[in-house]
């Protein structure tokens, strides 16, 4: 498995690496529970030709990039007051830079830029350095309108971490949730960072667990709307919902396959809650497990060969795997008496899921070969419905804390909590986008 | 001809229902007494003899119309008495409560379910929904399952008491309607129900 992981590493870094010789080397191992955050600096960029009226873009420019490269959790941005060197008035390219005045605050990767404004035109550069080497790793150059520089610094970010983790960054992804306010939910997405929420469903109804599919195109959620407890399907470009399962009972939507054309669910239309595969061409439901007690909240594992789910078959919710057509059934948690969610990491046997811990609900996590499970979310109030963002590094989830509820996101160890949304009155089942190629 | 004289005729006779059935008696006595000073006036009883008669058979109306506005009252508050003891009684028949995590039916809840089901069986024409509710501990997606059993178990027990199952719809609604708002062990007992809605005579 971790072999597999390697190759795709290179490949992925070969294609998309402005730098492949970049790729070669990983500067931030971002799967080491015991990483340190990178002190990487930047400095102001140079206004090159002059334009009046546009000082205020060369903080601007420093000021985003280091922003958009602090929310990954993965940088120390160094404070501008400590630079030695004002490096966009001596020149950003290689021959220009200072390096012994860049390594003697502690600097272990520089970025420089500069932007050319002409009329509503504008052409920014902008360099990754590697401090330590004393060498250029990525540059960049971006023309457009001067409206799309925030864009355009997002995409250099991803060229850094690119650059520095040897993967795209999850700039191109968002997070949906499910939002209530005076007693009606409906289903929101935000972009990772916690800017542009946007309120996807106004049924004034009950609407819950929202799940992305693998395209991007897609997302199918629980609701109320017409009645009953049934699973839509909405199209993301066009805003459209379509009811794919009724059956006057309780239906919930669960994983997406691979190809966005089957679905995990379940549904209590044979009497018990029940685990199904349902195929959205055609409506044929494949039932895949029979038992009295509740079934629940299936997750397919990344290859497709496993489900995860949660029963209380045993007396009290637990976590199971099973084989992907039903058989083998084992149960994988035992260590307290209410485990629920599951969330499978998009890339080894790890299992993410919510449970009872000490009198309150924390996530928690458990190799999928069985042994203890670690707490990851730090004790205070309830941390709740992780979800794994697409390169699993990052986990979202819920924190009620004090009568207040809030969706939030944290690196996969436990650290970096940050708030993404808050204001509702509770938030329920974040789910994580895939790359959605904005960038 | 005839046809605008009966069309004149059904005119007048809804003009007249019209006024009778506002309230208002000041036309219908001015048409009287027109009748009356014009028919009869030159050799009929004296002014003073017709307007004690006029008065006599408005006090007679008077008290018609208050005996049956009060016989109309009666009736209403009797509904009404009718309709509070029902209201009560199925506010009795309206809830019934679990433990944490569990689905199983307590005595306390076969005790109502055994009146849900005679109060079933003596209204044949009621229907029933039976909504399953959680207390917001644990998962939306496990208490959206949890709230299902219990409205089934509920379902399943009136079933064996002889309701019939196509009178009885079940829905669960999770966690996500709870009628306690804070987070205390009395609200969360209140939110773990079985709520019984009521349809039908």
């Amino acid at each position: 498995m971790r072999k597999n992981r390697i190759v795709l590493f290179f490949v992925s870094a070969l294609l998309l690496a402005a730098a492949p010789a970049a790729g070669a080397k990983v500067y931030i191992n971002i799967d080491s529970p015991s990483a340190q955050k990178f002190p990487i600096a930047v400095t102001t960029f140079r206004n090159m030709n002059d334009a009046a009226g546009q000082e205020s873009l060369s903080p601007w420019f420093a000021d985003t990039l280091g922003k958009t490269l602090e929310i990954t959790g993965f940088f120390n941005i160094l404070d501008r007051k400590a630079f030695l060197v004002d490096q966009a008035r001596l020149g950003i390219a290689t021959e220009h830079i200072q390096f012994p005045a860049w390594a003697g605050i502690g600097a272990e990767s520089l970025v420089t830029g500069g932007f050319a404004v002409s009329g509503r035109d504008l052409t920014l550069e902008c360099r990754l350095f590697d401090v330590v080497q004393g060498k250029l790793l990525v540059g960049k150059r971006y023309t457009g309108r001067i409206e799309e520089r925030k864009e355009m610094v997002v995409r250099f970010a991803q060229e850094i971490l690119i650059a520095l983790t040897g993967e795209k960054g999850l700039f191109d992804t968002k997070i949906a949730f499910s939002g209530k306010r005076g007693g009606s939910s409906e289903i929101y997405t935000v972009n990772y960072d916690g800017t542009e929420p946007v309120k996807l469903t106004n049924y004034n109804s009950i609407t819950l667990s929202p799940k992305w599919s693998p395209d991007g195109r897609q997302m199918s959620f629980l609701s109320y709307k017409d009645g009953s407890p049934d699973i839509h399907v909405m199209d993301l470009n066009r805003k459209t919902a379509r009811r794919v399962l009724s059956t006057g009972r309780l239906n919930l939507p669960a994983s997406w396959s691979a190809d966005s054309k089957r679905m995990l669910v379940t549904s209590s239309k044979d009497g018990s809650e029940d685990i199904y595969i349902l195929s959205l061409a055609d409506g044929r439901m494949t039932r895949l497990t029979n038992d009295p007690a509740i079934d629940v909240s299936p997750t397919w594992s990344p290859d497709g060969r496993q489900i995860a789910f949660v029963s209380d078959r045993g007396g009290t919710p637990q976590i199971y795997l099973m084989d992907a057509g039903g058989g083998n059934v084992r149960r994988l948690t035992f260590e307290g008496g209410y485990n629920t969610t599951p969330a499978w990491h998009p890339r080894s046997n790890r299992i993410a899921y919510e449970g009872r811990a000490g009198g309150t609900f924390q996530v928690m996590v458990i190799e999928t070969e069985g042994g203890m499970p670690v707490q990851v979310s730090a004790n205070g109030g309830r941390n709740e419905n992780p979800a794994w963002s697409p390169d699993g590094r990052y986990i979202a989830f819920v924190s009620r804390l004090g009568g207040k509820s809030r969706l939030c996101v944290m690196n996969s160890n436990g650290t970096n909590v940050r708030v993404i949304h808050e204001g509702l009155d509770a938030y329920v089942s974040p789910t994580w986008s895939p790359h959605l190629n904005l960038y | 001809m005839k046809r605008y004289g009966t069309l004149l005729a059904v005119t007048m006779a809804f003009v007249l229902a019209l006024s009778l059935t506002s309230g208002c008696s000041a036309p219908k006595k001015a048409t009287k007494e027109d009748v009356t000073m014009a028919g009869t006036k030159p050799a009929g009883p004296s002014e003073e003899e017709l307007a004690r008669q006029k008065a006599d058979q408005e006090a007679r109306d008077r008290a018609l119309r208050e005996q049956a506005i009060r016989d109309q009252e009666a009736r209403e508050r009797a509904e009404r008495d009718r309709a509070a003891a029902e209201a009560a009684r199925l506010g009795e028949l309206s809830r019934i409560y679990f433990d944490f995590d569990r689905a199983e039916l307590s005595t306390e809840a076969r005790e109502i379910l055994g009146k849900v089901a005679q109060l079933m069986k003596a209204s044949p024409g009621k229907n029933l929904t039976i909504e399953g509710n959680c207390d917001d501990r644990g998962t939306n997606e496990y208490n959206l399952a949890l709230g299902q059993q219990r409205a089934d178990a509920a379902a399943r027990y009136l079933q064996t008491l002889g309701v019939e199952r196509k009178r009885i719809k079940t829905i669960s609604y999770g966690e996500e309607r709870p009628i306690c708002p804070e987070a205390t062990e009395a609200c969360w007992r209140k939110n773990r129900n079985a709520t019984f809605v009521y349809s039908g005579k």
